[in-house]
């Protein structure tokens, strides 16, 4: 007659072997599974990220105006108040693109569909917006100094004729503008010397 | 020595069981352990531009355009930009100027001369319909605050006039009202006091008649 102790260790032993069996079994049935199909993954290069035609097509019925983009700039982390990326080594000479997206507080010029910069922006606050949608750059001017708000602006690309720029501002967190795009001051000089009168800027919330 | 023994090997089995358990449960949890190892997160454009994003503005107040703040950019400018902004600067600040506030006569009068007639026609008229008023619970002995009609007129009011019928208000009687829903059968929580009561009283006699049966043995 087994005492209850004994009982209860045989139990034990009992539900472990039962665990046992149960992993060596999972164990041995896995390779005759059907092996997952990989999702589709961008090629990266050191600098760049390459979209696959999957990811394009993806990105084209998500947002249509990012159908166009066949590349984009390796970023790593997320970029900080200030910061920027500018690469442009061996992306062709073509149509440059400029993408504001406020939400993300991101703006990326494109060229020949290839990112060729992107940088963390400033826009304007609630009471004075930044307008949305499509326009293209009506003028630059290097060596901008604002008699509204008396400050520089330095390298501007115009939008409207109201006054909203593109331009190189002090980028930090918790400042906002009166419906401009303020983008970090080296990055401004860069983007001034690629952009040019006519190209497209798209501004999306 | 037995005991021991069976102690450790159970020790070593539990510890073996249990590491076998991990590929069981991921198993269970995702069915498919090639999935597991070539599992990478689906990559969308939006995903790769919003992995670069700062985030969500959470605060926007408008940049300070002043002059400390323009120069504080113009250090941050390009060599051959900073003489431009330098120059843009502004050196110096035009005050407004200061010119000594004059006093205006009119103002001056009506503050501190004589009040116009008008005005002084029209308070005891107004004064006169106000009733009086007496503060709950002063005793009619003692004799209630009140604010007299203003018999005698006079500059500013109130002065005179002697005192007048004396209005006292009842004092309140307090009705106590019964709260609105009293529930018909008793709370779960009354009830879970009531049985817990109950087996209290049960353990109770039990343990008496225990320790009686163990005094009578």
């Amino acid at each position: 007659m087994a005492t209850r102790g004994e009982r209860l260790t045989g139990l034990l032993y009992f539900v472990l072997a039962l665990i046992l069996i149960a992993s060596v079994a999972s164990f041995v049935t896995w390779p005759q599974s059907t092996p997952a199909k990989p999702p589709p993954r961008a090629i990266e290069t050191t600098n760049r990220i390459f979209l696959t035609k999957e990811q394009i097509r993806h990105a084209a019925v998500e947002d249509s105006s990012l159908g166009e983009v066949a590349s984009l700039l390796k970023v790593s982390a997320p970029m900080r108040y200030g910061d920027f990326r500018w690469d442009d080594h061996k992306v062709p000479p073509g149509q440059v693109w400029i993408r504001v997206d406020l939400k993300r507080q991101t703006l990326s010029i494109f060229r020949r569909g290839h990112e060729i910069g992107t940088a963390v922006i400033l826009y304007g606050t609630d009471g004075k917006p930044t307008p949305l949608g499509t326009f293209s750059v009506l003028g630059k001017s290097e060596k901008h100094y604002s008699r509204t708000y008396d400050a520089p602006m330095p390298n501007s690309l115009w939008l409207a004729n109201d006054g909203v720029a593109i331009h190189g501002s002090d980028i930090r967190w918790g400042a906002a503008t009166h419906g401009c795009v303020g983008v970090p001051l080296k990055f401004a000089a860069l983007l001034f010397g690629a952009a040019t009168v006519g190209d497209r800027v798209t501004i999306i919330p | 020595m037995i005991k021991r023994l069976s102690r450790r090997s159970m020790i070593a089995l539990g510890a073996f069981a249990s590491a076998g358990l991990v590929p069981v449960a991921a198993v269970l949890t995702y069915g498919d352990l090639e999935q597991i190892s070539s599992w990478t997160p689906p990559e969308t454009l939006s995903m790769l531009l919003s992995d670069r994003s700062p985030g969500k503005r959470t605060s926007a107040t408008l940049t300070k355009t002043k002059a400390a703040k323009a120069r504080e950019l113009a250090r941050n400018l390009a060599p051959h930009q900073r003489a431009l902004a330098r120059n843009l600067v502004p050196q110096q600040r035009a005050l407004p100027k200061v010119q000594p506030a004059k006093p205006n006569p009119s103002f001056g009068e009506v503050l501190l001369g004589q009040p116009p007639a008008t005005l002084i026609a029209a308070a005891p008229a107004a004064l006169q319909v106000l009733p009086p008023i007496a503060l709950a619970g002063t005793s009619p002995a003692i004799g209630g605050i009140f604010i007299p009609p203003a018999g005698g007129g006079g500059g500013g009011g109130g002065g005179g006039g002697g005192p007048g019928p004396v209005a006292e208000v009842p004092p309140p009687t307090t009705v106590v009202t019964p709260p609105a829903n009293i529930p018909a059968v008793p709370e779960p929580a009354t009830w879970m006091m009531l049985l817990i009561g109950f087996f209290g009283c049960g353990l109770m006699v039990r343990r008496s008649a225990l320790g009686r049966l163990q005094a009578a043995s």
